[in-house]
């Protein structure tokens, strides 16, 4: 095998990228142990263009509620979700009282949710034609007992924003101080639902493009984590959340809103939005692309990447 | 091509080895009496053949058949079977609306040219799934589509204080599984099961006891328990949801979502010309007809195909229902011509048609109409065959095939082919000597005096299109309840009388296995008894009543393989007498050797006698099972005899044959045999098989079957008899039994209630009610009662001037 310092890593990425046919991805970029290895731009981006997160805004908001506990505004993940979302108190199904914050970052509240054949989310339809999200999510019911069965879904992820819009005042500008501007990490105001949900994820464009980040920004992200919660010499996450919140809850490759498996874990977005640490490599891999349902195939620059 | 399909050497069944030549373009009707082999003609010979021929020409699949019944058909086309039956294997979620395919051309209807209401306005575009409740796009996320949504009551549950912790939910905690966990648990959390109340518990343990310990302990807390239980994730038995909603503690109403109509908020209110979908698939067709028909010619043509669709649908008889009802609450005869609206709205031609008993549930008005509409296709150039008993749809039929003379091994036979008017003149007939009316059917002139004392009152019923009716039952006498059909009769007598009677007498109002072990029925009634309660619908006199036997249509028998004999209880009898046979008692053969459900049974094909194989598209062959040969018994089995005949032999018999064979043998097999005689069930054999037993003959053998349970005649007064249509199905002769039988309960002191179309019945009964005038929100009053003579009279009544 050849040693990184033997292989023009760039060149190489440019080469797979272009053998595979990846027209879409629009930015590449390794690190490892404090270094940028390879830096790649494609499409007209360049080191400040933004491009949309997708649910990488999911691991955010797993650093939010990190924080949230950091600062000591919440005493625990294991508060009912019904302290801080009256709709939750009516029982309007009596298991309400049992999903908690902890049940929420890790998909398992038992709501009931179907993603369609593709992940094309058919249960989302009417809640983007509702104007009282939480109310149109409190009214599904709890099909399986909270806790007991991950199932992929928006649903847990939208309570979660409103919940820690709650906790700690107004969401964005909770991030905005609390995380990205230590980060250097600068973002527009995110979209919110007409009841004042912060939730960027979504087909509409217009809808995502205020919460767009660079690569650079990702990796910063990145680099929070893979240094179990310091940045820059700041602590901005404790070292046990970041422990609890990227290892495995229920399903093997699933923790608190990150993705994991043998060696790495990563935040993930629809259509190829990236960012993996790899800890045991000290290494950071970061990728933006626009979306397409094609992009789960771009993981394998990584497996290439990593290889060498 | 040729102007016949001739069949030669039929002989499948009973049918011994006939030529039959059926004109093609022409309607012809097949009769003759009840099991004399009409059937096995019409459907298991040529619609069989002519759907193989079918199939194997669009090479869509192959079919095998074991052995021909028959040496050959010519002249065959395409065939297609407008049965009854398809209902039994219906979607439960499937509607009249989704069957005809207009559900989706609503949808598509709402998505383009709906409005939303201002308020609901979201700016996003609908689209057709949006308003299908079958979608995850278009269904209400509170009951998930269903319109209806269980709801648990915590307050009941846990509100009375001196309750104690294992007689919460209907004594949960004193039974099984629950039993054991919720023990261990409570004295981990310092309650005792047994003795503490809830009123004693801190609200810690309150908290506890309903939602867990959080995982620390095996038991999750009572409200998920209980949850699970009742959504069938433990056990699907559905005895706790039962008792709870008994309870009142589980409530199943209209979803407070969307207000049951199982769509999203936007569809919900979403409206064509100031309506909604749900409004237009709650509307009656003909309403809905009515409502459309505003709107076509003006360039919308989704609207004219949607009403053209609706005028077949009316065309056939269906005005009075709505797209919204459920395929399976609909009577054999309205999935009928619901398929045969569907067959009318495609316009084919060339085909071979094969109805059963299309009349069946008709009006004497509305018969007309669909015997007009069957003409039609004809006209269009189609083959039609029909199994009849109806008098005025055999006068139309262009030829007419009699099949007897009598039933099973006494039928099979032809007695005549050719015109009505030569049928009438056949003298060897059994059908025709009614058709001449000469000896024919008694019709009574003397009524049974009704008294005003002895009376069975329903006061205001207002179920469904019902309009506050009250209508009082004469007991004592044969009542008869005629009307067109949605005119209200069945939700007078089998939607609220019933369930109404049900709750006073209990156990004493016996209404078949099958029902008791029907779980949606009875929480269908207990819906209703809550109704009934709002809109102030009581019952008067049941008191009068000592014992109440209901007696439908459905199915008997639950299993593959229960028959005639295993549903009357004789077969219990018959195997007890072949264990009892000298060969039996030495080889040591118990009774149980002599069921094929049991160690009698043919291992490979499980006592069903053929093997079933799947060939794709839903279809099966079957294959007789080599190893049984058949029979579906093992071969020792078949060696034991008893007078010389073996199980098999006893199950193929015909009742009228087995009330001979068993005479000096056993009295109480002798005695259920006769009664099945005097119902009109000879002809049927012992072992028929349950899915191939008509509504009206399994309604027949289950009228037996109680009256053998009973002390037979004697001790009748006070009973009431609730039959629904019991002539369906039955030729003259057999209906003339049935209707001594009947005639003889009510000298013996019960009184009889029917719910009938047959001007026959109606006349001989004592007392008519009349419901109607029209279907659906025509329909829904008490127009006329009184005797048959007087609503001849009666300028309101409808029925009169059918009546004989």
């Amino acid at each position: 095998m050849k040693s990184v310092k033997e292989v023009n890593l760039s060149e190489e990425i440019d080469r797979l990228i272009r053998e595979k046919r990846y027209r879409l991805v629009n930015s590449v970029i390794i690190w490892q142990e404090g270094e940028i290895l390879a830096e790649r731009y494609y499409n007209g981006f360049d080191w400040d263009s933004r491009n949309v997160l997708r649910s990488v805004m999911k691991s955010i908001l797993s650093a939010a509620t990190g924080i949230a506990l950091q600062k000591g505004l919440l005493p625990g993940l294991d508060v009912p979700v019904s302290q801080y979302l009256e709709e939750f108190r009516e029982k309007r199904d009596l298991l309400h009282p049992m999903i908690t914050l902890r049940h929420l970052l890790t998909m398992t509240s038992g709501i009931y949710w179907t993603g369609g054949v593709h992940y094309h989310c058919p249960m989302m339809e009417q809640l983007r034609r509702s104007r009282k999200w939480v109310s149109y999510i409190a009214d599904c019911p709890v099909t399986d007992m909270p806790g007991t069965r991950c199932n992929y879904k928006e649903f847990d992820v939208i309570l979660l924003a409103a919940a820690l819009g709650k906790i700690c005042g107004d969401l964005y500008d909770f991030i905005d101080t609390e995380l990205y501007q230590p980060l250097g990490i600068k973002s527009g105001r995110w979209y919110s639902s007409p009841d004042g949900v912060y939730y960027t994820v979504s087909d509409d464009e217009r809808e995502e493009a205020a919460s767009n980040l660079t690569a650079r920004e990702l990796l910063a992200l990145g680099e929070l984590y893979l240094n179990r919660g310091v940045f820059e010499g700041k602590r901005i996450l404790s070292e046990e959340y970041c422990e609890l919140t990227t290892a495995s809850f229920l399903k093997k490759d699933y923790g608190y809103l990150w993705w994991c498996g043998e060696g790495w874990y990563a935040a993930r977005g629809f259509g190829g939005q990236r960012i993996i640490v790899f800890p045991e490599k000290r290494a950071i891999a970061v990728m933006q692309a626009t979306p397409t349902p094609s992009g789960r195939a771009y993981d394998d620059i990584f497996s290439f990447c990593l290889q060498v | 091509m040729e102007d016949s399909i001739k069949i030669k050497n039929a002989r499948i069944h009973n049918l011994q080895g006939i030529d039959v030549t059926i004109p093609r373009n022409r309607l012809t009707v097949i009769t003759g009496v009840s099991g004399s082999g009409k059937s096995s003609l019409a459907f298991d010979t040529l619609y069989e053949e002519g759907k193989r021929r079918y199939l194997m020409f669009s090479e869509t699949q192959f079919m095998i058949d074991s052995a021909p019944g028959f040496d050959g058909i010519t002249g065959l086309s395409p065939t297609v079977a407008v049965e009854q039956r398809i209902i039994r294997q219906a979607n439960p979620r499937s509607t009249v609306g989704t069957r005809v395919k207009l559900e989706h051309m609503l949808a598509i209807l709402y998505a383009n040219y709906g409005e939303c209401e201002p308020e609901y306005q979201s700016g996003l575009p609908m689209d057709v799934s949006m308003f299908q409740r079958n979608s995850a796009r278009g269904m209400c996320v509170r009951c998930l589509g269903k319109g209806v949504a269980n709801c648990l009551d915590e307050e009941r549950l846990f509100g009375r204080p001196d309750q104690k912790i294992c007689e919460i939910a209907c004594d949960l905690g004193k039974r099984g599984s629950t039993r054991n966990m919720l023990d261990s648990f409570c004295r981990e959390h310092g309650m005792d099961l047994w003795q503490t109340r809830v009123g004693e518990l801190s609200g810690e343990q309150l908290q506890l006891l309903k939602y867990g310990d959080g995982g620390k302990s095996k038991f999750c807390g009572l409200i998920p328990w209980i949850n699970m239980l009742i959504n069938g994730a433990v056990s699907t038995s559905g005895r706790l949801a039962h008792l709870l909603s008994q309870a009142g503690m589980l409530e199943r109403r209209s979803c407070p979502r969307c207000g049951g109509t199982g769509l999203g908020e936007q569809a919900s209110h979403t409206l064509f010309h100031g309506k909604t979908i749900t409004e237009l698939e709650n509307m009656y067709i003909k309403d809905l007809y009515g409502f459309l028909s505003q709107y076509t010619g003006q360039n919308n043509i989704l609207v004219d195909e949607i009403v053209g669709k609706l005028e077949c649908m009316m065309e056939v008889g269906l005005h009075h229902l709505a797209l919204s009802r459920p395929l399976p609450t609909l009577s054999g005869g309205e999935v009928q011509r619901l398929f045969l609206a569907s067959y009318i709205i495609t316009e084919l031609d060339s085909l071979v048609f094969v109805f059963d008993e299309p009349t069946i549930g008709l009006h004497e008005s509305e018969k007309e109409n669909l015997i007009r509409i069957i003409r039609k296709l004809v006209e269009h150039g189609n083959t039609v065959v029909a199994v009849e008993h109806d008098r005025n749809f055999m006068c139309a039929a262009d030829y007419i095939i009699d099949l007897g003379p009598g039933a099973g091994i006494n039928g099979g036979r032809k007695i005549f082919e050719g015109t009505y008017r030569e049928f009438t003149e056949c003298r060897e007939s059994r059908t025709a000597v009614y058709l001449r009316q000469e000896g024919g059917f008694p019709v009574k002139r003397i009524f049974r005096p009704v008294s005003p004392k002895k009376m069975l009152t329903v006061q205001n019923a207002s179920l469904h299109n019902l309009k506050n009716v009250t209508a009082s039952v004469p007991l004592g006498v044969m009542v008869g309840i005629a009307g067109v059909s949605g005119s209200g009769k069945s939700s007078l007598i089998s939607d609220t009388l019933v369930p109404l009677l049900k709750e006073k007498l209990k156990s004493k109002c016996v209404a078949g296995e099958q029902e008791e072990a029907d779980e949606a029925k009875k929480e269908q009634d207990a819906h209703s008894l809550g109704s009934f309660e709002r809109s102030g619908t009581v019952l008067r006199g049941w008191e009068q009543i000592k014992r109440c036997y209901i007696i439908d249509q459905k199915p008997i028998g639950r299993s593959r393989t229960s028959c005639p004999a295993t549903y009357t209880g004789i077969f219990d009898r018959i195997r007890a007498l072949f264990a009892e046979a000298e060969e039996s008692v030495s080889r040591g053969y118990t009774a149980g050797m002599f069921t094929v459900n049991s160690k009698g049974g043919c291992h490979r094909c499980k006592g069903d006698g053929v093997i079933h194989y799947h060939v794709g598209f839903g279809n099966f062959i079957d294959i007789e099972c080599e190893e049984c040969g058949g029979t579906g018994y093992l071969p020792e089995v078949m060696e034991i005899r008893v007078d010389g005949r073996n199980i098999r032999d006893i199950l193929e018999m015909s009742v009228d044959e087995a009330r001979e064979f068993f005479e000096e043998k056993d009295k109480g097999v002798t005695q259920v045999l006769e009664i099945l005689q005097r119902v009109g069930m000879g002809y049927i054999k012992l072992g028929q098989a349950t899915p191939t037993i008509s509504g009206g003959e399994s309604q027949r053998i289950k009228l037996a079957k109680e009256l053998a349970r009973g002390q037979g005649f004697k001790g009748l007064s006070n009973t009431l008899y609730i039959l629904d249509e019991p002539t369906t199905g039955l030729a003259f002769a057999d209906e003339e039994k049935l209707l001594t039988l009947l005639n003889e309960l009510v000298d013996c002191g019960a009184s009889v209630l029917v719910t009938e179309h047959d001007p026959f019945i109606l006349s001989n009964c004592d007392y008519i009610l009349e419901m109607g005038e029209g279907g659906g929100s025509e329909g829904g009053n008490l127009i006329a009662e009184g005797t048959p003579e007087e609503l001849r009279k009666n300028t309101k009544s409808i029925i009169g001037r059918y009546l004989k």
